[in-house]
């Protein structure tokens, strides 16, 4: 991942010509409560290009993971699906596929992994196979010789003595080994493409910094496009790119890293970066954003962060587009008092 | 593994010994006195006391306890007040044939009950899901015999696919599986009533689990996820069920037989409640006792096969 | 994009009793019992012949329009027996499983309040118990003791005992995990009256559907040692007996065997049905 310099040169990403590796068109995600539809993401539209980590930031039920689902075509059936919108990813268009197109998708170009690495490996069955599996399904693999791409992978992801862990189950392996292993399964058939939705918000901060580290080299050899969703500000700063923020669905703000924590313009991303306890002031009381998120059914229509923001006026109760700030047409904002 | 097993052979001891204690003090909780129970109130006062000697009756409660589990550590099942046979012989010539019906309904219970609970997960409150909930109510309202007078009823006697009295000995293997079928199916719809229970309930709850995630994330067909990731889980919980109602199983095996007439533990059984015959009662005990410790220790070790975190612990 | 704000909708989780009902399995199952304890009680009056009356021209006739269910092999009415056999099924089987509820659930709720030795002794010897086969169990009771009516509720309540004590103690000690003794005993309450006014009423759910679930076995237990010939003595009417009787003659006369098998089959259905649907509506973990 690379330190972004300057907020329109993206040294080290893929050149503009090759089109992006996921694009978003619109999308709207909804889900069903009790009967009733509701739109947990709306219009949401980005794209993440190779060698590229966009990072999703927002609270919890702001609709970042509902995003990542819909990408995958993981919406559970009945509860969830995809009401309007396109995405492509790696020259598929995900949105039109059928479910055999989209499982020859999953595994095999597109990678994911998820935030617990606890329950997120199958207990029963031994690490290796784990890994070998999608080359088996996907890439016809003989057993042999998918194990032996297994070892490979388990010593990319760093995983000391793998060669005899190979046959290991997940609970001989510590919660950073087993994130370890996640990745090493989203990466076996080399996608181009890897998810990770909070890879890292359930460790050890020291082992954090350490899974980062493996994720930014990774990418930089296998020329990934990374989606990073997150709601650690701090692992942004780190290492992403561009960074999106969300709140009830919306995309409220968008722009490169840099440009975002020098001047976060939405009120919402202003208060979450004022909302992080700072270890050079100490001394400084907590200041938390007021009132919480609104469950679904109870979300208003217009500007999604209107219940909780200081400077909300009348036309708020209508939804703002997402408008490029002056000057800096790579930063936008959806906000009628701060991008007009 | 192998310190796994040995551990648990370690373990059964004291349940063993606990097991037989229980059989010991079920047998003479007899109120009155059973000589005249066993000769009637007619014998003479010689007759009476012969007997009291023999049964051991004549001596301290303990002495009688220790001589008893000195005798059972031997093999010794004591003889048959009636025939005067060693119980042991009698227990072996039978126990065979006890042992394939109980095998036969487990493996019955398995092939349609996992099955059947399985599909019935995927597609709740499909067609599937109904039949195994009417097989799995009828599985546990029928009480064994009636189940097996039923099913002799429509099957031998109505529609005579199966015989009523069954040739058991015959050595015709054809012959032996129709003498075994009726009883196994009456013995197994009770394993598949728990068994199918478990499997959906067990399935319900891994189909929403992470690691099934992570599969789909995978890209693996629908079928490699259910059957191969998620069944694999579901087997522990198959295993515990089965393990918790062996004593049950155990239980309806001797009533199938003396329905169906089959030879076995159940006849021994009722010979021994009509001549009361409490030697025999009491050796059979013995045995059943045996056979619940045995049982709870194959499924013990079944859990170390199917769970690898009890393997490796 | 317009500019109407979406009311908010109010979501209410359903009740315990709208859980309950939305499968008809329970209200079926209720409805059949209480169909079955008026039969019982009002035997004497719904009953067309006196079931211990033989008639040796009318032996195993098969049903009629006088013998709605045939005769048997002594001559008696058939459908008089399977109704009179009802009082006595579901008289011992209440009133065993009831015993097994009330020792029981002291025992347990003791043992698991105090805990120590006591408590590991009681917790092995249950162990124990319940591992060995229930009917094995009542068959030997039954056979040491004497067939009677009262050692048959005896054998059978006695196996339902430890049950209880499983029961009755793993919620105990659920409850003392929820600190909730500790608050009782922080307010001043003594022992007795923390384990009988509060502990009690809060496990109460659980030890009722096991306790449906126990009177089905109760029954079956029942029937089945009818069955075997250690039931109520005769000429007492128990459908266990009846299916006895009838079994050495299944090749001609069926229908001994097959009514009272229904009627079994009834009560044990019904009680199922009960004790499921008490356990969907009582469980928070069930699937909405």
């Amino acid at each position: 991942m690379t330190a972004v310099a300057e907020a329109t040169a993206p040294a080290a990403t893929a050149p503009a010509s090759e089109p992006a590796a996921i694009t978003v068109e619109g999308l709207t995600a909804s889900i069903r409560i009790a009967g009733r539809w509701f739109d947990a993401v709306r219009d949401v539209s980005f794209e993440v290009r190779r060698r590229e980590t966009l990072a999703l930031v927002g609270e919890s039920g702001c609709g970042k993971s509902l995003t990542s689902l819909s990408i995958m075509g993981l919406l559970p059936a009945g509860i969830g699906r995809i009401s309007a919108g396109r995405i492509v990813v790696d020259g598929v268009d995900m949105t039109a596929a059928d479910e055999a197109g989209k499982q020859a998708m999953r595994g095999e170009r597109i990678g994911m992994i998820f935030q617990e690495p606890m329950t997120s490996l199958n207990p029963v069955l031994p690490v290796g196979f784990q890994i070998a599996e999608a080359l088996v399904e996907h890439r016809g693999m003989g057993r042999r010789q998918a194990q032996a791409r297994a070892l490979e992978l388990m010593e990319l992801v760093r995983i000391p003595s793998a060669a005899q862990r190979l046959d290991a189950y997940p609970h001989q392996f510590s919660g950073g080994m087993r994130q370890r292993v996640m990745i090493a399964i989203a990466l076996a058939c080399s996608p181009k493409v890897l998810i990770a939705d909070e890879p890292t918000t359930a460790l050890d901060v020291t082992i954090q910094a350490q899974v980062l580290a493996l994720l930014a080299d990774l990418q930089a050899r296998e020329g990934l496009a990374v989606l990073l969703i997150t709601h650690n500000l701090g692992v942004v700063a780190s290492v992403a790119d561009r960074v999106m923020v969300m709140y009830g669905g919306d995309v409220v703000e968008s722009a490169p890293v840099k440009a975002f924590f020098a001047r976060p313009t939405h009120p919402y991303s202003e208060a979450l970066l004022a909302a992080m306890p700072r270890v050079d002031r100490p001394s400084e009381a907590l200041a938390p954003i007021p009132g919480q998120v609104p469950t679904l059914p109870d979300m208003p229509s217009g500007c999604r962060y209107q219940s909780r923001c200081p400077l909300r006026i009348e036309k708020c109760v209508e939804r703002p587009p997402l408008n490029p700030l002056p000057g800096a047409s790579e930063h936008r904002v959806r906000c009628w008092v701060r991008a007009p | 593994m192998l310190r796994f097993i040995a551990k648990r052979l370690l373990l059964a001891l004291p349940t063993l010994w606990a097991v037989l204690t229980l059989v010991f003090l079920l047998v003479r909780v007899v109120p009155g006195d059973p000589t005249i129970i066993v000769l009637g109130d007619q014998a003479s006062p010689a007759a009476r006391e012969a007997l009291r000697q023999r049964l051991g009756l004549d001596k301290p409660l303990l002495v009688q306890y220790g001589e008893f589990m000195v005798q059972i550590a031997q093999g010794d099942l004591g003889r048959s007040l009636v025939t005067n046979r060693p119980i042991s012989t009698d227990v072996a010539a039978v126990l065979p044939y006890t042992i394939e019906l109980t095998l036969a309904a487990l493996f019955i219970g398995s092939i349609i009950g996992v099955p059947l609970g399985v599909v019935a997960a995927q597609r709740r409150d499909g067609f599937v899901d109904w039949l195994a909930r009417i097989v799995s109510l009828a599985g546990l309202s029928f009480p064994a015999f009636v189940s097996g007078i039923l099913l002799l009823i429509l099957f031998a006697v109505e529609l005579r696919w199966f015989p009523v009295i069954s040739t058991v000995n015959t050595s015709d293997p054809l012959e032996r599986l129709r003498a075994l079928a009726l009883p196994a199916i009456n013995l197994g719809l009770i394993m598949v009533a728990y068994v199918t229970r478990v499997t959906r309930s067990g399935m319900l709850k891994a189909l929403s689990e992470d690691y099934v995630r992570t599969a789909r994330a995978k890209g693996l067909p629908s079928r490699l996820v259910v059957w191969r990731h998620a069944l694999r889980n579901v087997l522990i919980p198959v295993v515990t069920v089965i393990g918790l109602y062996l004593g049950v199983l155990i239980g309806n095996a001797v009533l199938t037989e003396i329905v169906f007439n089959r030879p076995g533990l159940g006849k021994l059984i009722v010979s021994a409640l009509n001549q009361r015959d409490y030697a025999l009662l009491q050796g059979l005990m013995v045995v059943t006792a045996l056979a619940i410790v045995v049982a709870n220790i194959l499924t013990d070790l079944t859990y170390g096969l199917v769970d690898p975190r009890v393997k490796t612990a | 994009m317009s500019a109407v704000a979406a009311a908010p909708v109010a979501i209410a989780a359903p009740s315990a009793w709208k859980r309950a009902t939305r499968s008809g399995g329970l209200v079926i199952g209720i409805v059949l019992v209480i169909a079955m304890v008026l039969i019982a009680i009002c035997a004497p009056w719904i009953a067309p012949f006196d079931p211990d009356d033989q008639d040796v021209l009318m032996k195993l006739e098969p049903p009629s329009a006088a013998h709605l269910f045939g005769t048997d092999a002594f001559g008696r009415d058939v459908l008089s027996r399977v109704i009179w056999g009802a009082r006595v099924s579901l008289f011992v089987g209440s009133v065993a499983t009831l015993a097994g509820i009330i020792i029981g659930t002291v025992i347990g709720i003791v043992s698991g309040y105090f805990g120590g030795l006591v408590d590991k002794l009681i917790t092995a010897a249950t162990d124990i118990l319940l591992s060995f086969p229930q009917l094995i169990m009542g068959l030997i009771l039954v056979a040491v003791l004497g067939p009677s009516l009262f050692n048959l509720i005896l054998a059978i309540a006695i196996t339902a005992i430890p049950a209880f004590i499983r029961v009755a103690r793993g919620s105990t000690l659920a409850m003392k995990e929820r600190d909730f003794v500790d608050a009782c005993r922080a307010l001043g309450y003594g022992d007795l009256r923390i384990m009988f006014l509060h502990v009690l009423p809060n496990i109460m759910d659980e030890v009722v559907v096991m306790g449906s679930l126990w009177l089905a076995a109760a029954i079956r237990t029942e029937s089945t040692l009818a069955f075997i010939g250690l039931g109520v003595p005769p000429p007492t009417a128990t459908w266990g007996g009846i299916i006895r009787d009838g079994f050495d003659n299944l090749l001609d006369a069926p229908w001994l065997s097959i009514f009272p098998s229904l009627a079994i089959l009834a009560v044990m259905i019904a009680l199922n049905l009960i004790g499921d649907g008490l356990r969907d509506a009582t469980d928070p973990r069930t699937p909405q």
